[in-house]
């Protein structure tokens, strides 16, 4: 084969294109230093969520205390730090089973003609339950089982990660059992297989590679999506027990001093906003770059 | 087109039977017993009768067998006999109760559907209202400032959680400056003019958090539907016979766009009912949301049950809906 001259062009038109989308560039800076400080934060901070100290109740923002401390006089600060772990830990692998189920179901309706029915119709199946109530009735009845199984926080962690990412994955098997019908008609797939190249063969080398764009774009939008869930599970209480706050379990135990201290419901609030915010506009930018023909609709 | 509805309507059936039949596997599979989780207070004949309801003991299939009989057969006829006066069959069957309030769940829910219908009825028309006028001026002016502010509005609308956005409309609205009522009263009876106000201000919070994440959704469709439209031939056409710019883009491209829109419009309309149980928490509306996360948390499971298998019934009645509504306003499309 000859090497056309434009080889790495399109990474570089890629990030060309990616770089003029000013929020997505933003978005993208502002996710991973959020990422970074849940991450490191809990270990550099002088404080820990858990200590007491009855003096120093219901202060506003200082230098020792930059969010103000609670009604025990812990610091807020910390228990966003360490919160924002669990919160992000979640959004992270509710996305990553999300977009594998999604991809999995996605490739296979595209590439076999005999599973594409029975996959599709599962799909549209899946699309019809009524989410939210679902998840909450699933969280009820399966909570105490789960938790003694694998202790308070594993249990609930797993259920609550299952629960979304296999609410979540219809979209993106929708949009890349589209991909790869289109990728399916195009020469070197049909040079590949005509070269014997078995059906696994040719998803693992040139499908997957093809497609790798719209999955990523798919898992920047789960991840906004699955933090949501997450944080109106917690915020609805059934989501994280309180010894174990996420950020949507500090917001509704804030919401009940709301008169006395609202700084403790608006910071969590802020940074699910803030990161959800991010992962959007990271998503629609990389969209954008990756596929030029597109205005900013979802879908 | 009357055929492809028959046919759509015999396809859902299926999809709805087996909804029912995962929401009953799910119930009846979960670890804990459901009657182990109800108060003491509960006499032992009502006991009984609640596990006879339930016909725990009988195998999987005949208990879901009797649940459907309750759920599809019972409960119709007494609708029925509600309705038309008519005594029809034998009264005393057995219906879905209600294990804490010991009332039929149907009741229930029915006492509690009209402040849900209000409050997110309203705020989706506001919603369509709000959303309409904007994605069409955004996409007319693309790239101007008003699309700019418009898709950035829209994002925050989007990426904002109703939660949050409520709780600090609470501490700005009611906290702070103390304008509206933070928990809205359902036992307000409309019957003057300062009632009536009263009635506006409470609703004034929870109406503009849910108008707002529809208007963010809707319009981005709506901006993009319109940028698609905006290229095409027809459009050029209606310039070229001299229509005004107004008329090119209400009369024709507006119109077109539409279709996909409309689309998008019934398709929310459950998620935004079953939204509006974050919503109802947050003001203290007793809706249907509301008696969802009280039954979940008494573990009322006929409750559950009939509001999640209620929430199923409309996301596929709707999206029925979706297909005829598109159907019947694109005449390109044949479905026969």
């Amino acid at each position: 084969m000859t090497d056309l001259p434009h080889t790495g062009a399109p990474t570089n038109r890629f990030w060309r294109r990616f770089r003029r989308h000013k929020g997505a560039v933003i978005g993208g800076g502002l996710l991973a230093l959020i990422l970074f400080a849940v991450l490191i934060g809990p270990f550099l901070w002088l404080h820990t969520s858990g200590q007491i100290n009855i003096t120093a109740r219901n202060l506003g923002p200082s230098l020792a205390h930059p969010m103000g401390t609670d009604h025990l006089g812990r610091d807020l600060f910390a228990a966003i730090l360490e919160g924002g772990r669990v919160t992000v830990l979640v959004g992270l692998v509710a996305m990553g089973l999300s977009v594998a189920i999604g991809t999995a179901v996605g490739i296979l309706a595209g590439m076999f003609r005999w599973l594409d029915a029975p996959l599709m119709r599962l799909t549209d199946l899946f699309l019809a339950l009524p989410v939210l109530p679902l998840l909450l009735v699933t969280i009820m009845l399966w909570r105490e089982k789960l938790r003694m199984l694998f202790g308070a926080e594993a249990g609930i962690f797993l259920l609550i990660v299952a629960m979304i990412g296999l609410t979540s994955w219809m979209q993106t098997a929708r949009i890349l059992r589209a991909e790869v019908l289109a990728l399916k008609n195009r020469e070197f797939v049909t040079a590949a297989t005509a070269l014997g190249v078995r059906p696994w063969g040719l998803i693992r080398r040139h499908i997957l590679p093809n497609v790798l764009g719209v999955i990523i774009v798919s898992a920047t939008l789960g991840l906004a999506n699955a933090i949501i869930t997450e944080s109106a599970l917690s915020f609805l209480g059934l989501g994280f027990p309180p010894d174990h706050p996420t950020w949507g379990r500090l917001l509704f135990d804030g919401t009940e001093y709301l008169t006395l201290t609202p700084a403790r419901a608006i910071w969590p609030g802020l940074m699910i906003t803030l990161t959800v915010l991010c992962a959007n506009y990271l998503g629609e930018g990389l969209r954008d770059a990756l596929d030029p023909r597109r205005g900013f609709g979802r879908k | 087109m009357l055929t492809y509805c028959l046919r759509r309507l015999a396809f859902s059936v299926p999809v709805l039977v087996l909804i029912s039949f995962a929401i009953f596997l799910l119930m009846d599979l979960a670890p804990n017993d459901p009657t182990s989780n109800l108060p003491m207070s509960i006499p032992a004949d009502t006991r009984a009768q609640l596990r006879e309801a339930l016909g725990i003991g009988d195998p999987l299939l005949t208990r879901y067998l009797l649940w459907c009989k309750q759920f599809f057969i019972h409960e119709p006829l007494n609708w029925l006999t509600n309705v038309t006066g008519l005594a029809l069959g034998d009264p005393d069957r057995l219906r879905v109760l209600s294990w804490s309030a010991r009332v039929p769940v149907v009741d229930l829910i029915a006492e509690r559907l009209p402040q849900t219908l209000w409050v997110v009825g309203m705020s989706y028309l506001l919603g369509i209202a709000i959303a309409l006028p904007i994605g069409i001026y955004s996409a007319y002016r693309q790239h101007g400032w008003f699309d700019h502010l418009g898709s950035f509005i829209s994002m925050i609308g989007y990426s904002v959680p109703s939660f949050f956005l409520g709780v600090v409309m609470i501490i700005v609205f009611a906290v702070k400056l103390n304008w509206l009522p933070s928990v809205y009263d359902t036992t307000l009876r409309v019957t003057d003019w300062g009632s009536l106000m009263e009635q506006f201000r409470q609703m004034v919070m929870p109406v503009a958090i849910l108008a707002l994440y529809n208007a963010a959704q809707i319009s981005r469709y709506m901006r993009a539907s319109m940028l698609d439209n905006l290229h095409h031939d027809y459009v050029r056409t209606a310039r070229a016979k001299g229509a005004s710019e107004r008329r090119v883009m209400l009369r024709h491209v507006a119109r077109n766009s539409m279709l996909p829109v409309v689309t998008v419009i019934a398709l929310g309309i459950p998620q935004v009912l079953a939204g509006a149980v974050i919503t109802e928490q947050i003001f203290k509306i007793n809706g249907i949301g509301e008696l969802l996360i009280s039954a979940i948390q008494s573990g009322d499971l006929p409750v559950v049950q009939t509001l999640t298998f209620l929430f199923a019934v409309l996301v596929v009645l709707f999206n029925l809906f979706a297909d005829i509504a598109y159907g019947l306003l694109d005449p390109r499309i044949s479905y026969d």
